[in-house]
């Protein structure tokens, strides 16, 4: 019997598409910790993928392989409900450091004579930093989960309006079952903060869904 | 715009609620205020937005720690006439149980006042009041009138 001239036609396209992608596309994996206590920090690991690309093409098509992209490079599905409803993001992650920025936004606003925004805003980031900075430390499994103890921030000067903020968040020294971590709200500079934090966490506590 | 001078001329100064709505953050969180007599009583709604911790779920830390000082403002703010919103100099947060997706209600307490700098303790709790799922210990700078 013969074949329908259609699907040779289809090969032909698949084939023409396998041709122009590159050999390999860089694609961030998320690390599969997904029981820690916040899960607001998206960490993600940068893979090269050289033989998924190609294959996923040939098997399912383009369109398939594109909508795979996007989702793996989705940086929001890594953040807490709550972290993506103020627009935070992770920036930057070293060894026991993190960087984390929330965007400025009309409704993150505390003080509507001024335009500033709200401490809790700042608190929200700085305790999320915080929290991820532990992750990121060395020995961290994700086994592991985690509660804070206790946050305390000082305010040193309103946060500028129209200015978006940055957190870099450093854990300075971990026991078997407390983190201690400092971190840093500012716009650019560390050395000018707009406040600073010390935040202490416990690890190993259960992280169970309740009944 | 002054708000508080505004709600003052209107003879409003002592409806939190009107203060509230006009400050976006708090409006975003969807904090009410709860009055009986002189006291006050902040109220958080649940909402699917405030979750940090998906597993449990749990009410993120920020949210708390946002909402602790929100309660700690409105509740120096109906003790005292200012000229402009009160400025956090820090806050000391405590968590002291997760907390579950359901209604978190406040009460602050100001310990003292000052001219220039008030302390200010506050707890939240969720369904008994002798079980706080945090407190905070916090001091505003303040511009009297």
């Amino acid at each position: 019997m013969r074949k329908p001239q259609s699907r040779r036609r289809h090969h032909k396209v698949r084939y023409f598409v396998f041709r122009a992608l590159p050999e390999s596309f860089p694609v961030e994996l998320k690390r599969s910790n997904t029981d820690a206590h916040h899960m607001a920090m998206n960490d993600w690991v940068k893979f090269e993928l050289p033989f998924l690309s190609r294959d996923l093409v040939l098997r399912f098509g383009a369109d398939f392989y594109a909508a795979w992209l996007t989702f793996m490079n989705e940086p929001i599905s890594g953040v807490s409900p709550y972290g993506q409803a103020i627009g935070m993001s992770v920036q930057d992650t070293t060894d026991s450091k993190l960087t984390v920025k929330v965007p400025y936004a009309a409704h993150l606003v505390g003080d509507p004579d001024t335009g500033v925004i709200h401490g809790g805003v700042i608190t929200a980031a700085l305790d999320n930093a915080s929290g991820s900075a532990v992750r990121v430390s060395k020995d961290w499994h994700d086994g592991l989960s985690m509660a804070t103890l206790d946050i305390r921030i000082d305010y040193m000067k309103p946060a500028t309006p129209q200015v978006d903020l940055l957190v870099t968040a450093e854990c300075y020294k971990r026991t078997k079952t407390i983190a201690f971590v400092r971190a840093v709200a500012y716009h650019e500079s560390e050395d000018d903060p707009v406040a600073t934090s010390v935040a202490t966490f416990m690890m190993g506590t259960l992280n169970q869904r309740r009944s | 715009m002054q708000i508080l001078k505004q709600l003052r001329e209107e003879g409003r100064a002592e409806d939190m609620q009107a203060l509230l709505d006009h400050i976006p953050y708090a409006k975003f969180l969807g904090v009410q205020v709860d009055r009986k007599g002189n006291e006050v009583t902040t109220i958080l709604p649940f909402d699917e937005m405030l979750i940090g911790n998906t597993t449990l779920p749990a009410i993120h830390g920020g949210a708390i720690g946002a909402f602790l000082e929100l309660t700690s403002l409105i509740q120096l703010l109906f003790n005292t006439q200012c000229e402009s919103l009160p400025k956090t100099v820090d806050v000391s947060i405590d968590y002291l149980r997760s907390g579950r997706p359901v209604e978190t209600y406040g009460r602050a307490v100001v310990t003292r006042q000052g001219r220039r700098v008030a302390n200010v303790r506050a707890e939240i709790w969720q369904d008994e009041f002798n079980k706080p799922i945090a407190a905070s210990h916090a001091h505003f700078l303040l511009t009297p009138v």
